[in-house]
């Protein structure tokens, strides 16, 4: 026969198996767990749980009639975990970015042009509003009441509106080393595959006279550049020459070599 | 198997996959007047709290009254209830303070030995002793070693217990040993 199971392990709980089939086995065993663990018997159970049941339906009727149970209570308190505590940490980022994008999206759509288009404003003389393009790739410039729109670097394609405000004789937009001449004091010209088309008319380009050519030397400086110009004036520590930009001092220190080219 | 191993793993489940998910939700209605929560979250507590009470109180009508103070406790302040924190071990904080209250008032005889524990073992049963001296050595225990004891014998596991009270499963271990020890200090129970 085994061993009886100790009250002591009975009580402290944590039984094996073996234990727990020895206890159903054995009668004296069984007995003395039932004992220890005896419940209150079921039909008490629920004559009390009845009784109090009906006083507590009773009290609850009255504190609602008084308006203790009758309000909403603040979200958070019926929380029952942390999983959504997590998802309102996520939501609220998540709403933010997709409301974001899509006003971006809203907004690019509905007004395409205006969010990439740029604008200048030469001297309350002209105003441009141009496409494909950057501020600091056009140069404007009055010289011989013709306004001249230079452009440093020759984009594939573009789109280039202005509006004149003072009377020019012609309008240049100079394109590398194309001229293209047209007269007007508004306009609405469009550069593709070589072609620039003012108004809707096709332009011929003359080539730029480079004023390069003119410059009688060359000064290269220290870290390797080189400069068209022509001196103009030699001081003891600098030189004053005229470029294409205009004129400019530059210090001797900073020169390699004056080359002369006539 | 006997009828009380069985009980214990139902107990088991009951706490474990049960009781913990809704308690919130019955609260939140119970707060908006839905009678049906409330009668839904005492089916669900009335059982535990019965044997709890009727092991402190060995009365059925203390135990009524008691079970019924707990509840209109619990209705008064529920607003205080907080969702994140076990319902369970506050409902049994509310049971235990009106008991201790109750205790101090001296209005139920303090004898621990249940009756119907009484009448399960007859007279000529050798281990009645042993079990008297069990329900003595519980007598003399402080108030919390008590109850951890008397929760123990309602079938909970130590793990259990630390919840409902609020404490560690190391302080409830070391309860049960205290007790343990006392009683193989009186030669145990088959010696």
């Amino acid at each position: 026969m085994d061993e009886h199971v100790s009250i002591e392990k009975i009580i402290y709980g944590n039984l094996s198996e073996k234990e727990l089939k020895h206890i159903s086995s054995c009668q004296k065993c069984n007995k003395i767990y039932n004992s220890i663990f005896a419940k209150v018997p079921e039909n008490l159970v629920a004559t009390i749980e009845n009784n109090v049941r009906e006083e507590l339906i009773l009290k609850f009727r009255e504190m609602k009639a008084l308006g203790h149970l009758n309000r909403s209570i603040p979200e958070k308190r019926i929380q029952k975990n942390g999983k959504q505590d997590i998802l309102k940490y996520i939501a609220v980022p998540i709403s933010f970015l997709v409301f974001a994008v899509l006003t971006f999206t809203l907004l690019y759509i509905g007004n395409f042009e205006n969010i990439t288009q740029q604008k200048i404003r030469y001297e309350n003389k002209v105003s441009l509003s141009f496409n494909n393009l950057t501020k600091d790739k056009i140069k404007v410039e009055v010289k011989d009441s013709s306004l001249i729109i230079k452009l440093t670097e020759t984009p594939k394609s573009f789109s280039l509106k202005g509006i004149a405000e003072s009377n020019f004789q012609n309008i240049k937009i100079i394109i590398g080393n194309q001229v293209y001449e047209f007269f007007g004091s508004e306009f609405n010209a469009v550069y593709s595959d070589s072609k620039l088309i003012v108004n809707g008319k096709t332009l011929t380009p003359t080539k730029e006279e480079s004023r390069t050519k003119g410059f009688k030397n060359e000064i290269i400086l220290n870290d390797g550049s080189v400069i068209k110009c022509n001196v103009e004036e030699i001081g003891e520590s600098f030189i004053i020459i005229e470029t294409e930009e205009g004129k400019r001092r530059l210090n001797k220190s900073e020169i390699s070599k004056i080359r002369y080219l006539y | 198997m006997s009828e009380a191993v069985i009980r214990l793993t139902q107990i088991d489940d009951f706490i474990y996959h049960e009781c913990m998910e809704t308690e919130a939700e019955l609260i939140y209605k119970i707060l908006c007047g839905d009678e049906s929560a409330f009668i839904e979250l005492y089916n669900k507590y009335s059982k535990m709290l019965i044997g709890f009470i009727y092991r402190h109180t060995n009365d059925i009508n203390e135990t009524s009254d008691i079970l019924q103070e707990t509840f209109v406790r619990l209705l008064e302040n529920i607003k205080e209830y907080n969702p994140k924190g076990s319902f369970k071990s506050y409902i049994f904080t509310i049971a235990l303070n009106i008991i201790r209250d109750r205790k101090r008032k001296e209005s139920f005889e303090k004898k621990m030995m249940p009756k119907i524990y009484e009448e399960t073992i007859s007279t000529e049963d050798e281990n009645e002793d042993k079990l008297k001296e069990l329900y003595n050595i519980i007598e003399n225990l402080s108030e919390d070693d008590k109850n951890i004891i008397l929760l123990r014998l309602e079938g909970y596991k130590i793990e259990e217990i630390a919840e409902i009270l609020g404490i560690s499963s190391r302080t409830v271990n070391r309860a049960l040993k205290k007790i343990i020890d006392k009683l193989k200090s009186k030669g145990g129970f088959y010696g």
